[in-house]
C-alpha cells in the first residue's frame, strides 16, 4: 500500500501543488526519454535482469514495446532506452530484428495491483516470459487548467479514510497538520519540508454511523476541538500532543460561531442551530447549511440556505417557510468568501452518488435565486466532506478518487479571473 | 439568566415539483426496505444444513454475508446470526426472508430498514419486474444483460470473474490423447461466443485468469485455427469421438456446447455434445465437460489455486501448491503449463450482472471474494 503523501510542505508547496482552474483532469505528461520515475526504473532495471538471464547464451537482440494498460504515464521510448541501457552492460546488444539473435516484446501491462511489465523473449520457437510489477506507481495527476472560477489545492493523499483536516502554523517555520480519520487524530508536525513529528490519538466512537462524519476545529495554534458523530474532544499541547474525548452531550458541533445539533446515530443535523447570541432556530433536518455571514459574525438568522435530506436546497430569509428550493443541488453545500464583488457565494456540490465523480460548482444568491458563476471544478471521485478551512474563506474538501481508491484532501477557494 | 428565543422555521415542505421524479442528494440517507429477487430456492438459513445444489449454496452463502459479522478461517461463518448488518425479521423457507437491519451492529447501522428477498424467481420474471418496478435488486444472465438494457433495465456488471472451461475427464481414452484435446482447444471461436452468444457481455478466454486480475491473458491466444485443428486431429488414428457434457439445467452452457461442437466439426472432428442431469454427478459417457468457475479473489495466485482445486480433480491438474507470496513469474508458468497442457479449454469470461432500479443509490458491483454490498446501498426517496 503506497504511504501517506504530503504534498505541500514549504518551498515544494510552489512546485507539488496542483492547481486546477475550474475543471477538467488531464492525465499528466508523459515523461521524457530520458525521464523514467524511480518506480518505473527499478522495474525496468528488475525486468532487465530477468530478460538478460533469458538471453544466455544469445547476445543479440530486438526490442520492441508497447503499451496494453490504461493510462499508464510512462513514454515507451522512455522504458525501451532505459532498457538497452541496463542490458548493455550485461553483455546484450540490441540490434535491428534480421539481425537479432533473439526478439524481446515488452508490454506495459495492468493487473490488479497496478502496472505490469511483461517481458515475451522469443530464441528461435522457444518462448520465455518475464514479468515485473510496477510498486508503488502513481496514478495520473490532475493538472492545471486555465478556465477560472474556482482553485483547488490538493494537499494530502492517503489509502486510509480522512473526515477532516487542519493546519495550524505555531510559527513561520512549523506546520502541525491534524487528519482527522473516523478512530483517531493523527498529528503531523512539519519544519520546512521535514517531518519531525508524527503521532495519532485514538478516539472512541460513542456511535459510529455508517456515513460517518467529523468536524476538527482550530481553536488556536496549540488547541483543536474534534467533533465526530456523537463525541466530542479536546486536543491541546502540554508538552506533548494531548487528546481528551467525552460524550458530545447536548450534540453542538461548533460550524464558525454557530453550532449545530448531529443526530449522532445518522449523518445528518437535527436542523437546531444556536447562534452566538443565544439565538436558536428551527430548520428542516439538513446534511450541510450556508448563511451569507455565518462565518464571521454567527449573528445571522435571516438567510440561509440549507441541504435537506430529500435531495432539495431550500432558502429561509427570516421566515418559518422556505421562500426558494433549488434543484440539483448536492448534499455539502458553503459560504465561499467571494473573490469578486460582495454578493453571497455557495459552494455546491454534485447530485450523483459516491460511484460517481463529482463536482463543486459556485452559486451567486441573488434575489431568490441561485445563479451558477463560472466553470465546476471537477473531481475524479465523490467529494466525502466540505468544511470551512481555519482561515474562514476557503474550504477544506474530503474526496475519494474513483481510479485509485485514495482519500485526498484539498483547500478550495474562489477565485476572480485567470 | 441566558436570553433564550426561538426562531420556528417551519418543518420541511416535502412539495415535489414532478410528481413521481426521483429526488437526488448525494449524501446517503437512512431508511427504505430493499427489494431483492433471487432464482435459487433456499431451505434452511442454518449454516450446518448443506445446499441442495450450487445455487443454493451461493445464495445461502450472500444471505448468511447479510446475518453474521465475521467468518472463520474456513470461510464458514461465525458468530450468531443477525451479528452482521441485518437480523432475521421473517423467514419463509424457499420463498422468502426479510431482514431488517442491526442497530448496533459493529461495523455501523446499514442505510436501509430492511431487505426483502423473495426466491425461486426464475429469470425471466426477474427481469419484467425489474422493468414494472417491482423490486430493486435481481441477478440477470449475463447473456441477457444486453437486451435488459434495451428494455430499460439499469444494468450493473462486475468485472469479468467467472470462467467458462471445457474440462478433460481424466482417464477417458480421447482426454488422454494430447492431439485431440488441442485440436478441440484450436478449433474453437472463442469471439463468435461472445459476440453471439454473450451478446458482447464478457470476454474470450485463454487463460485461467483475467487480463484485469493478472495482466497476462494477452499472452494467451484466443484465436481459432480450424486448419490447425483439423491437421492435428488427422493425426489420430482409429475413429476418435468426443462426448462433451454440460449442465442440463443450464441454457447457457447448452448453448455454449452446442457452439463447440459446430466449430468443432467444421474442423473435422467428431463430437457430441449431451445434457447431465447434475453437475455433480459423474457422467460416465463424458469425455470432457463445461464447467463454471466464479473466482473467489482479484488475487491470481488466489483465484489461479481455486482454479486447479475446482477442476483439478476432473482433469487430474498439476496440485502441486503455489505458496503464498509467489511472484508474478510463477503464477504465470503454473497457468502456461496448465493452458499449455490442453487438458482444460478456457472459453470466456463472464461478469457477474445485475438489474438495480433507480432508486438503487451508492451501488457497488462486489468484487470476487465479496458480497452483495446491501448495507451500503441506500435508497432515493420516491416522490409522491
Amino acid at each position: 500500500m503506497r504511504p501517506p503523501l504530503r504534498i505541500v510542505p514549504a518551498l515544494s508547496r510552489l512546485i507539488l501543488a496542483v492547481f486546477v482552474l475550474g475543471c477538467v483532469a488531464r492525465p499528466s505528461p508523459a515523461q521524457a526519454p530520458d525521464q523514467l520515475s524511480p518506480a518505473w526504473n527499478e522495474t525496468v532495471y528488475a525486468l532487465a535482469e530477468k530478460i538478460a538471464a533469458a538471453l544466455t547464451p544469445a547476445r543479440t537482440f530486438s526490442l520492441d514495446v508497447k503499451d496494453v494498460s490504461s493510462g499508464a504515464t510512462v513514454e515507451l521510448a522512455a522504458v525501451s532506452q532505459t532498457l538497452v541501457a541496463d542490458l548493455t552492460p550485461r553483455g546484450a546488444r540490441s540490434v535491428a530484428p534480421p539481425a537479432a539473435d533473439s526478439q524481446v516484446l515488452v508490454t506495459i501491462s495492468q493487473n490488479v495491483d497496478g502496472y505490469l511489465l511483461v517481458a515475451e523473449i522469443r530464441h528461435g520457437d522457444a518462448l520465455q516470459v518475464a514479468t515485473a510489477p510496477v510498486k508503488g506507481s502513481e496514478p495520473p495527476a490532475s493538472q492545471p487548467s486555465l478556465t477560472p472560477g474556482i482553485q483547488r489545492k490538493i494537499v494530502w493523499q492517503q489509502a486510509r479514510p480522512i473526515l477532516d483536516f487542519v493546519i495550524a502554523a505555531p510559527d513561520t517555520s512549523h506546520e502541525i497538520w491534524y487528519l482527522l480519520e473516523p478512530d483517531r487524530l493523527v498529528v503531523f508536525e512539519f519544519s520546512g519540508s521535514a517531518e519531525v513529528l508524527h503521532e495519532a490519538r485514538p478516539i472512541s466512537k460513542l456511535y459510529a454511523p455508517r456515513d460517518l462524519r467529523g468536524r476538527v476545529v482550530l481553536t488556536d495554534a496549540t488547541h483543536v476541538k474534534v467533533f465526530v458523530g456523537g463525541v466530542r474532544c479536546d486536543g491541546f499541547w502540554n508538552p506533548s500532543f494531548a487528546l481528551e474525548c467525552r460524550e458530545n452531550s447536548d450534540q453542538q458541533w461548533q460550524m464558525g460561531t454557530v453550532s449545530w445539533a448531529i443526530d449522532p446515530s445518522r449523518n445528518n443535523f437535527s436542523g437546531a442551530m444556536t447562534f452566538s447570541n443565544s439565538l436558536e432556530a428551527k430548520f428542516p433536518t439538513f446534511y450541510s447549511a450556508a448563511s451569507p455571514s455565518s462565518a464571521t459574525s454567527g449573528q445571522s438568522t435571516s438567510r440561509w440556505v440549507v441541504a435537506g435530506l430529500d435531495g432539495r436546497a431550500q432558502l429561509f430569509v427570516g421566515t418559518a417557510d422556505a421562500v426558494a428550493a433549488f434543484d440539483g443541488w448536492g448534499s455539502d453545500i458553503l459560504t465561499a468568501a467571494p473573490a469578486c464583488g460582495a454578493a453571497w457565494q455557495v459552494f455546491v456540490t454534485g447530485a450523483g452518488d459516491w460511484t460517481q465523480p463529482d463536482r463543486i460548482q459556485l452559486y451567486e444568491i441573488k434575489d431568490r435565486r441561485a445563479i451558477a458563476v463560472g466553470d465546476p471544478l471537477e473531481f475524479s471521485g465523490p467529494i466525502l466532506a466540505l468544511w470551512p478551512a481555519e482561515d474562514g474563506k476557503s474550504a477544506h474538501v474530503i474526496s475519494q478518487s474513483l481510479a485509485t481508491g485514495q482519500y485526498e484532501a484539498s483547500i478550495v477557494s474562489a477565485t476572480c479571473g485567470n | 439568566m441566558k436570553l433564550r428565543s426561538f426562531l420556528l422555521l417551519a418543518a420541511i415542505s416535502i412539495a415535489l415539483v414532478h410528481p413521481g421524479r426521483v429526488e437526488t442528494a448525494r449524501r446517503p440517507r437512512y431508511g427504505g426496505t430493499l427489494r431483492v429477487e433471487i432464482g435459487a430456492v433456499v431451505n434452511s438459513l442454518d449454516p450446518v444444513v448443506a445446499a441442495a445444489n450450487p445455487e443454493e449454496s451461493a445464495a445461502k452463502d450472500q444471505i448468511g454475508a447479510l446475518l453474521y459479522d465475521h467468518r472463520n478461517p474456513d470461510g464458514t461463518f461465525a458468530g450468531v446470526a443477525g451479528s452482521g448488518a441485518f437480523r432475521i425479521a421473517a423467514w419463509e423457507p424457499g420463498k422468502h426472508v426479510t431482514l431488517a437491519a442491526s442497530e448496533n451492529n459493529r461495523g455501523a447501522r446499514a442505510f436501509v430498514d430492511s431487505v426483502e428477498i423473495q426466491m425461486g424467481r426464475q429469470a425471466r420474471d426477474r427481469l419484467l419486474d425489474l422493468e414494472v418496478g417491482n423490486t430493486d435488486f435481481a441477478q440477470i444472465p449475463a447473456e441477457q444483460a444486453r437486451s435488459a438494457s434495451e428494455h430499460g433495465v439499469r444494468v450493473s456488471a462486475s468485472d469479468p470473474d467467472e470462467l467458462v472451461a471445457v474440462v478433460f475427464v481424466a482417464g477417458r481414452p480421447i482426454a488422454e490423447d494430447a492431439h485431440a484435446r488441442e485440436a478441440l482447444a484450436r478449433s474453437i471461436d472463442r469471439a463468435a461466443m461472445v459476440n453471439f452468444i454473450l451478446q458482447k457481455e464478457g470476454q474470450p478466454a485463454g487463460g485461467l485468469l483475467p487480463q484485469w486480475s493478472s495482466g497476462t491473458a494477452f499472452l494467451f491466444s484466443t484465436a481459432a485455427d480450424a486448419a490447425g485443428a483439423k491437421q492435428l486431429w488427422s493425426q489420430i488414428s482409429g475413429s476418435p469421438a468426443i462426448v462433451l457434457g454440460y449442465d442440463s439445467g443450464d441454457s447457457l452452457e447448452q448453448t455454449v456446447a452446442e457452439r463447440i461442437a459446430v466449430n468443432a466439426r467444421d474442423a473435422g472432428i467428431s463430437i457430441t455434445a449431451e445434457s447431465v442431469t447434475s453437475p455433480g454427478s459423474a457422467a460416465p459417457n463424458c469425455d470432457a465437460r463445461l464447467m463454471r468457475v466464479r473466482m473467489p479473489s482479484p488475487h491470481p495466485r488466489e483465484a489461479l489455486v481455486n482454479v486447479v482445486a475446482m477442476l483439478g480433480p476432473t482433469a487430474a491438474l498439476d496440485v502441486a501448491p503455489l505458496p503464498a507470496g509467489v511472484s508474478s513469474d510463477q503464477v504465470f508458468a503454473r497457468e502456461r503449463a496448465i493452458v499449455g497442457s490442453y487438458r482444460v479449454i478456457p472459453l470466456v469470461w463472464l461478469p457477474q450482472v445485475y438489474g438495480l432500479s433507480a432508486r438503487v443509490r451508492d451501488w457497488n458491483a462486489p468484487a470476487p471474494g465479496e458480497s452483495w454490498p446491501f448495507a451500503d446501498v441506500w435508497l432515493e426517496q420516491e416522490s409522491q
